[in-house]
């Protein structure tokens, strides 16, 4: 049995899912390019591809998510949170960037994250679509954020998400917690 | 089948509480708890904006470039 999508159309309108659809294949070209750079590598087209099929699969489960969270809760309109968490995990879980060529050189695959680049895409969107990055650093010492940042990119490639463990994420981050952190190595 | 309903019937204490229950979600008495979310008119712009920003910033490397 098939269920037709087309009640998106009605509860979220033409504009707003085409608007996240072409949103999604920008940034992912974007991030493409970004990270063909930083490798000082060329002719990404060569290698990697935005797939819009993928894309509207996205589209498509993260607004059918939305439904179903708004027709059950009292919600109006989504927060910043669960726009970036349900984001992230659909484009987590449907892998849109799909890579052209069998194999990498040794050295992309010694040196780069390349082949898990719809894990990092989706780890640029959670950051971006929940925190402000047009603004400085409020803290100094990212040094605990790129440790973050690892763990993140560890629990995509081989553990086990959903839109609700990132979401928690998003709050942790957000949070502040009143107590530093028991220290194990001084009495 | 039948048999297993009359066997349901005949027990009152199970009646009881099935109808306490059913009682307590009629007045309100059973509710769920709920996560607030306040909502928001997101700005996909503002997010597209705050994309770009962090292409540019040093943290996102470990990203692309291991260690």
């Amino acid at each position: 049995m098939q269920i037709s999508y087309d009640f998106l159309l009605e509860e979220f309108t033409e504009e707003k899912l085409k608007n996240r659809f072409i949103f999604i294949v920008q940034k992912a070209e974007l991030w493409i390019n970004h990270c063909f750079r930083q490798l000082q590598l060329q002719n990404p087209e060569n290698y990697l591809t935005v797939n819009h099929d993928l894309v509207g699969e996205i589209i498509v489960d993260y607004f059918t998510d939305i439904y179903r969270m708004k027709k059950f809760h009292p919600i109006k309109k989504s927060n910043a949170i669960k726009v970036a968490s349900y984001t992230a995990y659909w484009v987590a879980r449907k892998k849109p960037i799909q890579i052209k060529i069998n194999q990498f050189s040794d050295d992309i695959i010694k040196k780069s994250w390349l082949i898990y680049i719809n894990e990092s895409f989706a780890m640029m969107l959670l950051f971006a679509m929940a925190f402000d990055q047009t603004k400085s650093p409020i803290v100094n010492d990212l040094e605990k954020f790129n440790t973050f940042s690892d763990s993140l990119r560890y629990h995509l490639i081989y553990r086990t998400y959903s839109q609700q463990t990132f979401e928690l994420t998003l709050m942790a981050l957000q949070s502040e917690f009143p107590y530093p952190m028991l220290n194990h190595n001084n009495s | 089948m039948q048999e297993k309903n009359e066997n349901l019937e005949q027990s009152s204490n199970y009646n009881t509480a099935a109808d306490i229950f059913i009682k307590r979600l009629q007045t309100g008495i059973i509710t769920v708890n709920i996560v607030t979310n306040d909502a928001e008119n997101y700005s996909l712009q503002k997010a597209s904006e705050s994309f770009d920003a962090l292409l540019k910033k040093d943290e996102i490397k470990s990203l692309i470039i291991k260690n």
